[in-house]
């Protein structure tokens, strides 16, 4: 089953008919009834609902790291990496994000920081 | 139980002197079990098979023993089999200890091990304990106008608590401008906001005897391991099971309990803690804890021992340190920090992982 889910960015995800459930990442059941999901792609833009810049980082991961959660269209929650970290002491609770995945990583990006920024090919 | 804080100890050398403190305590030098409870002795210390271990370091081969493992509430998960164990009349008295040895890594490697208890994805990403409890914490006081300085006074309070605990990990106490000029962790957390690396062990003797100090009730709960997929951010499901059945098997409300050990791993998680187990409205303990009534001369005391914030926190055996803490002060043993009122109901809340497995336990002085 696809849903279109509108112009991209898209977000591959799970989807429970019978529960009417999102999940991202991809998961092959149901954590509500263990029933079998389907693949989607989900709209991945939404908005800002919490977000922190983390100073002191596990092994592995260079300071600072900001991230955050947004809810994107139809309720569900994604936890990411804030795409550009400058933008660590201007966030805001509520504002426009969209989600993009690569390598199993989630990056949020900010609407406003997308317009802001050149286009690069 | 013995000192919380860095020490010179081997991990089964705490869990050995936890042991014999409890069983003296107890007067008893023979069990019918062991259950231990450690999160991460194979990370920390290279140690597995630790129940086996520690029975026979304890001089209690061939005493059957089994470990339990719910990441940071581990200590309390230990006391609820124990407890089932006991009930189900297979057994007479079980020796309940728990412990974890965390210093001897450097922080970042603790950091990871600690992390490695989220799910995949969060940790993949350097999601940590302090990173997803900053998560909530600004969701908490965003939602509920919540500011910073409900945050210093549980530090402020719980350090001023464990200046009068001998077993703590930090004896000394801070003042508000110490806590919120000390480095930002992960923002909004400073480093007084968040509990310690430390290394100690706790140990209770459980028994089918009548005794003066009883379980009344005990709850335990879950939830998604993914914390962008729970229900809410500013609350824990986990814990409002918990509690649920917890007040249901002692047939008490909340308005009941005199005392509460609540897991302040992150100084928001004492408020938040404190509404999920029903003594406050959601949004409303911050200014409860203000006020002051959670202090020791207040209406309703938490964290009298200085909870995990100075107690000090090695993880598996907080949750039974919580609990002994409620018993000593039911008991009115608790020394310069003790309650100063007949206390008859205590409760302690557990806090697995970021929020996945909570225990409630309440414990009823039926002296």
């Amino acid at each position: 089953m696809i849903f279109p889910g509108g112009a991209p960015p898209r977000l591959e995800g799970s989807f429970c008919g019978k529960c009417r459930k999102q999940f991202v990442p991809v998961r092959m059941h149901c954590s509500k009834c263990r029933g079998r999901t389907d693949l989607v792609y989900l709209d991945g833009c939404g908005k800002l609902i919490t977000f922190t810049t983390l100073y002191v980082p596990p092994e592995g991961f260079m300071p600072p790291l900001v991230m955050g959660i947004c809810e994107i269209k139809g309720g569900l929650r994604v936890f990411g990496e804030i795409h550009d970290y400058r933008l660590k002491d201007s966030l805001e609770i509520g504002e426009a994000v969209f989600v993009t995945e690569k390598d199993g990583k989630y990056f949020l990006h900010l609407e406003r920081g997308a317009a802001a920024q050149p286009a690069t090919s | 139980m013995t000192k919380f804080g860095p020490s010179d100890r081997r991990l089964e050398e705490l869990m050995y002197d936890a042991a014999v403190s409890a069983m003296t305590d107890a007067g008893v030098d023979d069990v019918d079990g062991v259950v231990v409870g450690a999160m991460s002795p194979e990370s920390f210390t290279g140690d597995s098979n630790i129940s086996a271990f520690i029975t026979d370091y304890l001089g209690l081969v061939p005493k059957p023993t089994l470990r339990i493992e719910t990441a940071s509430s581990t200590g309390a998960a230990i006391f609820d089999g124990a407890f089932f164990a006991l009930a189900s009349g297979f057994f007479k008295n079980i020796l309940v200890l728990a412990g974890e040895k965390m210093t001897t890594l450097p922080t970042g490697a603790a950091t990871k091990i600690l992390s490695e208890v989220l799910s995949p994805q969060e940790r993949r990403q350097g999601g940590t304990m302090p990173a997803l409890a900053a998560l909530v914490a600004r969701a908490y006081m965003s939602a509920h106008g919540c500011g910073r300085e409900a945050l210093t006074r549980v530090a402020v309070k719980n350090h001023a608590n464990a200046v009068k605990n001998p077993y703590a990990h930090f004896q000394y106490a801070v003042d508000a401008q110490r806590v919120e000029t000390s480095k930002m962790i992960s923002d909004p957390l400073r480093l007084y906001d968040c509990s310690p690396l430390s290394d100690g062990a706790a140990a209770i003797v459980m028994t089918t005897d009548k005794m003066p100090i009883r379980v009344a009730g005990i709850g335990h709960g879950t939830d998604y391991i993914s914390l962008a997929q729970r229900d809410s951010l500013t609350s824990f499901s986990s814990t409002r099971v918990a509690t649920q059945k917890a007040f249901k098997m002692a047939g008490i409300k909340p308005s009941k309990i005199d005392v509460a050990e609540i897991h302040d791993a992150f100084t928001p998680f004492e408020i938040i803690g404190c509404e999920d187990v029903g003594f406050y409205e959601p949004g409303t303990a911050w200014k409860h804890v203000l006020d002051g009534e959670t202090e020791i001369a207040g209406p309703l005391p938490v964290n009298p021992s200085g909870g995990l914030k100075a107690r000090g926190h090695p993880v598996g055996a907080s949750g039974l340190a919580q609990i002994i803490e409620i018993v000593w002060q039911l008991r009115g043993n608790a020394g310069a920090r003790q309650i100063d009122k007949r206390l008859r109901y205590g409760l302690t809340q557990s806090v697995g992982g970021l929020g996945t497995s909570n225990i409630v336990t309440i414990l009823e002085n039926v002296a």
